[in-house]
């Protein structure tokens, strides 16, 4: 009988060399998994688990959220709520210095209300919004790292892609867990505002001088394009929060009504609509691939004890919390430098999760701090995912050593943000408590 | 035109074709989802086997939508290493992982192929409302597997006979 220690070992090892030599990362899991469940459970378990889980998994009804948040995030997008949002909060705010970046981060977090992907709002507000920012003389790295940054609201507000995943994952609720997501996400909305304006102020080339401010009438002209992202919004988050509904009947309510309002408005052609479609189809395969790969990886750590042996381990050093918390913080910090974040997210989850548990944190928490430290791993060079949708969006305009120097003030008040997390678990998990007590 | 070329493109089509259809049953189970929440809380009465149909349809879009993910290279991928390799060893290193991609999907969709079959014999339904047989859905993921597969292994002989890298260096 092998060490279980050692047999988790060599299971990550053997998955991070495959993944490094380019096979993609729910094939690297999901070929690891089998060799360890064969070796560890014998070939008839080995493959009784590469019969069902696959099939049991993609026809799992509490999984339907995954394509429906991404499609109607893919229609939002398409229709052009995004411009409305940008433009009403440019009114709101123009009379400030720096009013662009202010906007950019309110419409952002406006946005993730009906978004679940940080790639998508970055990529969408650089084509909204960075053009206008240079030809205003705001200043070309601060633009791009705001932009960069302000995309990463989308993981923490609902929809988010990244709470689903984590919940689906680890069995923890997802309905709890994107309620969680709310005060961290507008916190970190909050964070950078308070941060940009402050550096604005300090450093008065960052942006030109305000604009005189609108007229109630201007104000009031604009905001009433907006309720289609209030309706939207309402009916996920009010429906998952108040019961009314499971999150993937929020998706599914929230992916139509999307589709509705824009067939309604004539903000979506048949083709326009027909991208959409295969655009959701061909991310949500591609997410099942490594959801799958995933929890195949989990089962084998499950079987060959690994979990168990690891935890046990763990126990013995005595840590203190914090302590590992602070390991863990800068173990995933140094991963997103080089992972993708959902890989990062699929990649560890299957070991750090029980000993997370095994500790004492509370599930939900951790799953506000993972994906917080998924934020910071988009954003962290040299391989920031929200980095380069930002470059490939600007079209030139902005280079990468640009954006490596404009996304470190953010990098900081993440970490500000972060801490605050992790200090004050309240500030995660009030909410979702609420939503229990009523 | 040589059979293995002719071969190529029907492959290409039939995964296309395959990704449209599971594009448009993405609509469907969007708007019987929605229809359900509509339902149970306005009508107070929820649309039978919802649950179950949407669970099936879902599986068959996500087999459905493998092999358009393979060949349109949305499969998340690590590209640290990859990226710097260069001539035979980024050549090399795609067939490697194109060849365990072939084989632990053909893997799956053997194991699939079963499943199927299975269902077929013992007239396998849904539990639920609406007893819908299962057979039909498992049958078309599994055929969504094996195309999965294929894709891999047309990727992997245009790695082998070089034919990938004529049309990189075209690009470049």
């Amino acid at each position: 009988m092998t060490d279980p220690l050692m047999t988790g070992l060599l299971g990550i090892g053997a998955m991070l060399v495959l993944s490094v030599l380019g096979v993609p990362v729910g094939l690297a899991m999901a070929s690891v998994a089998t060799v360890g469940l064969w070796i560890t459970g014998g070939p008839a378990f080995a493959l009784n688990v590469l019969t069902n889980l696959p099939f049991a998994t993609a026809s799992d009804y509490s999984f339907v959220v995954i394509p429906m948040f991404v499609l109607m995030g893919a229609i939002a997008s398409a229709s052009g709520i995004t411009q409305e949002l940008f433009g009403f909060s440019n009114l709101v705010l123009r009379s400030a210095r720096g009013a662009l970046y202010q906007a950019t981060i309110l419409a952002s977090a406006g946005f993730a209300a009906i978004s679940g992907s940080t790639l998508v709002n970055a990529a969408l507000f650089t084509r909204i919004a960075l053009t206008e920012m240079l030809r205003l003389g705001y200043n070309r790295a601060f633009s791009a790292g705001c932009i960069a940054a302000a995309g990463t609201i989308a993981a923490l507000i609902p929809p988010s892609i990244s709470f689903v995943i984590y919940g689906l994952l680890t069995g923890e609720s997802v309905a709890e867990l994107l309620i969680a997501g709310i005060v961290p996400g507008l916190m970190t909305a909050g964070a950078y505002m308070v941060g940009t304006a402050f550096l604005v102020r300090a450093k008065k080339d960052l942006a030109p001088p305000p604009e005189p401010r609108a007229t109630l009438r201007e104000i009031g002209a604009s905001a009433v394009g907006l309720w289609a992202t209030f309706l939207l919004a309402a009916l996920v988050i009010g429906g998952i929060y108040l019961g009314f509904t499971t999150p993937s009947g929020a998706g599914a309510l929230g992916a139509m009504g999307a589709l509705l309002i824009a067939l309604t408005r004539r903000k979506i052609s048949r083709a326009e609509l027909a991208d959409c479609l295969r655009s959701a189809a061909g991310v949500t395969a591609a997410l099942f691939m490594v959801i799958i790969g995933g929890l195949m990886f989990t089962r084998f750590f499950l079987v060959a004890g690994t979990v168990t042996s690891a935890t046990d381990l763990l126990l013995s050093f005595e840590l203190s919390p914090i302590l590992f918390m602070l390991l863990l913080v800068a173990v995933f910090v140094v991963l997103g430098m080089f992972m993708d974040p959902l890989a990062m997210q699929v990649m560890t989850l299957p070991f750090v999760y029980p000993m997370v548990t095994a500790l004492g944190y509370d599930g939900v928490w951790f799953g506000v701090i993972m994906v917080k430290l998924v934020e910071l791993a988009v954003l962290s060079p040299p391989v920031g995912m929200n980095l380069f949708a930002v470059i490939g969006a600007a079209e030139g305009e902005v280079k990468l050593p640009d954006i490596y120097r404009g996304i470190l003030p953010f990098i900081v008040i993440e970490a500000i943000v972060l801490a605050l997390l992790i200090g004050f678990p309240e500030l995660s998990l009030w909410l979702p408590r609420q939503m229990f007590a009523n | 035109m040589s059979l293995l070329h002719w071969l190529d493109i029907a492959l290409r089509r039939i995964s296309y074709l395959g990704f449209l259809a599971a594009s448009a049953l993405l609509l469907i189970v969007g708007l019987i989802g929605a229809a359900d929440v509509v339902a149970t809380n306005v009508l107070l009465r929820p649309i039978p086997g919802m649950v179950e149909l949407s669970g099936a349809l879902l599986a068959v879009i996500v087999f459905l939508g493998l092999a358009e993910a393979q060949a349109r290279g949305s499969n998340i991928v690590i590209d640290i290493a990859t990226q710097h390799m260069s001539g035979w060893t980024k050549r090399l290193s795609a067939i490697f992982s194109l060849a365990i991609g072939m084989m632990l999907m053909g893997f799956i969709a053997w194991q699939a192929t079963k499943l199927a079959t299975t269902s077929w014999r013992f007239n396998e339904a849904a539990l639920g409302a609406l007893g819908f047989p299962l057979a039909p859905f498992k049958s078309v993921a599994c055929f969504g597997a094996w195309l999965a597969t294929a894709e891999f292994a047309r990727q992997l002989l245009h790695r082998i006979t070089g034919v990938d890298d004529e049309e990189e260096r075209a690009d470049d």
